[in-house]
């Protein structure tokens, strides 16, 4: 092959860390090709609009007063939707206190050069709050929960490492929670507050998965049906444990 | 303003689609970069390579006044098997598309040309120009799976009122069939354009409006450090990552 895969910097983001640890032909399609989806996915729509929410509510007002709530979700042609009511109203319950200082949709970029591989670690926080001492960093979930610990999710750890310096330079303590808002799941998984030794491991974590990414050569498939069958290239993947057709419009010829 | 023959610095600021679009927005440091065309970290090459084999293909099936046939989008060496995919899907609708128009590709600078009246050079993609047995051009601006939707009035495109204006050397002084064509989702919008008309009374005061605005982020190459600086050639000695 050719072709540079990889720029001399390579970009990692929470979710192409995700896509690479799930499945590195999928990688290979989305994060280094780029090539368009022959599949639907899961549909985000809910989620981001959940987020849109969120962060509409609280650039205005409380998320906790009732009528400010009411009146965001009717500006948006929301009104009389329960679920997103609940959405809101589970998210009050865990949301700091409203002296707490907040930003919505915080960009963060952190960038690793030695030692190499040297790569760009960039993300998306859903909130970061300001309160007795802590950088509280939250992330809106609204699918299921698959952690005890938000510890243990290597999205988190990314995030973290990304939001450290800002903790540091501010003289706050980080934590990044994970707020689950679907009705379903009860608990959240437990806060990660990492310390100097976590985030020292974390970005040699990252350096070895980018370190991984130079050495790959053959990018197999999982070829696991479960995971396959949510793929959005699963109807061209080579190694697809759940083949078929790809969405895309047929010439009518072909039809 | 006319586009001449009129020699430009080589070294002349280049001008982008990107930087046409993302102009208020693109990171001050970024655009210096680009704009000023400094050195920078190699990127990732290979993202472009699908999109690049339809178009060389497409481009042949046109060597002489033809009709594109499959024949043109046969199996080619170097791309993964999903690639391929994609390459075959978008070939096929690239002769369901313009199956009907016997055109000769016309040759023309692939990738720059100056505007001296600006004093920048415009950098990118000018499509596939054709003209066919008498004469009629068209200029084609084929994507292969499209992050926004093909719909619309074609010169709503900034890749296409960029284009225009990239081959108004040889397009000038008649009409045009301007197609954006989506060879993935199988879409197509066309427009028969006035050439001069539609450079004078709409793209060149645009594109002037838009390289003022580029000029005076310019002048202010202050970094923003965001999501964008993943894509970003200039990391090297930028005070964000310092």
């Amino acid at each position: 092959m050719p072709d540079r895969l990889l720029g001399d910097i390579v970009p990692l983001s929470a979710s192409s860390l995700d896509t690479w640890l799930r499945c590195r032909r999928e990688f290979l399609a989305s994060q280094l090709l780029g090539l368009p989806e022959s599949d639907a996915g899961g549909s985000p729509d809910q989620g981001l609009l959940v987020h849109d929410l969120l962060r509409h509510i609280h650039q205005q007002g409380s998320c906790r007063d009732a009528e400010h709530v009411e009146g965001t979700l009717a500006a948006h042609g929301l009104n009389g939707s329960s679920a997103l009511q609940g959405f809101v109203e589970r998210h009050a319950r865990r949301c700091p206190p409203d002296d707490a200082a907040g930003e919505h949709e915080v960009e963060r970029a952190r960038f690793h050069r030695r030692p190499a591989p040297m790569f760009m670690a960039t993300g998306r926080i859903d909130a970061v709050w300001r309160h007795r001492g802590l950088l509280d960093a939250r992330d809106y979930k609204t699918g299921q929960s698959f952690t005890e610990r938000v510890a243990d999710d290597p999205r988190a750890r990314l995030q973290v490492w990304l939001l450290a310096p800002l903790a540091r330079h501010e003289g706050l303590r980080l934590r990044l929670r994970y707020e689950f808002l679907s009705a379903e799941v009860l608990d959240d998984p437990e806060p990660f507050e990492p310390d100097d030794d976590d985030l020292a491991a974390i970005e040699e974590e990252l350096r070895g998965v980018v370190e991984a990414m130079w050495g790959e050569q053959e990018f197999a498939g999982v070829a696991d049906a479960a995971l396959c069958g949510h793929c959005r290239y699963r109807s061209i993947c080579p190694d697809s444990a759940s083949p078929g057709v790809p969405a895309w419009p047929v010439p009518p010829e072909d039809g | 303003m006319t586009q001449t023959d009129a020699p430009v610095d080589a070294e002349s600021p280049r001008v982008t689609p990107a930087l046409l679009r993302w102009a208020e927005s693109m990171c001050g440091r970024r655009l210096a970069g680009v704009h000023h065309d400094r050195r920078g970290n190699r990127p990732s090459d290979a993202r472009f390579r699908v999109a690049n084999r339809v178009f060389d293909s497409a481009r042949l099936a046109h060597t002489d006044i033809a009709v594109p046939t499959l024949g043109a989008f046969r199996a080619v060496t170097g791309l993964e098997p999903e690639e391929q995919r994609v390459y075959e899907a978008a070939g096929r609708w690239y002769v369901t598309l313009f199956g009907d128009r016997a055109v000769r590709a016309v040759d023309l600078d692939d990738w720059e040309s100056p505007v001296a009246e600006l004093g920048v050079r415009l950098v990118g993609p000018a499509g596939l120009p054709v003209e066919d047995a008498d004469g009629r051009r068209e200029l084609r601006l084929l994507r292969v799976g499209a992050r926004r939707p093909v719909a619309g009035d074609p010169l709503e495109s900034i890749e296409a009122r960029f284009a225009l204006e990239r081959v108004a050397g040889w397009a000038g002084g008649a009409s045009l069939r301007l197609c954006v064509a989506d060879l993935v989702q199988g879409a197509l919008i066309e427009r028969e354009v006035d050439v001069n008309r539609v450079l004078d009374a709409e793209v060149r005061p645009w594109l002037a409006e838009r390289v003022a605005v580029i000029r005076a982020r310019v002048a202010d190459p202050t970094p923003q450090p965001g999501l964008e600086c993943a894509h970003c050639r200039y990391v090297a000695g930028c005070a964000a990552h310092a």
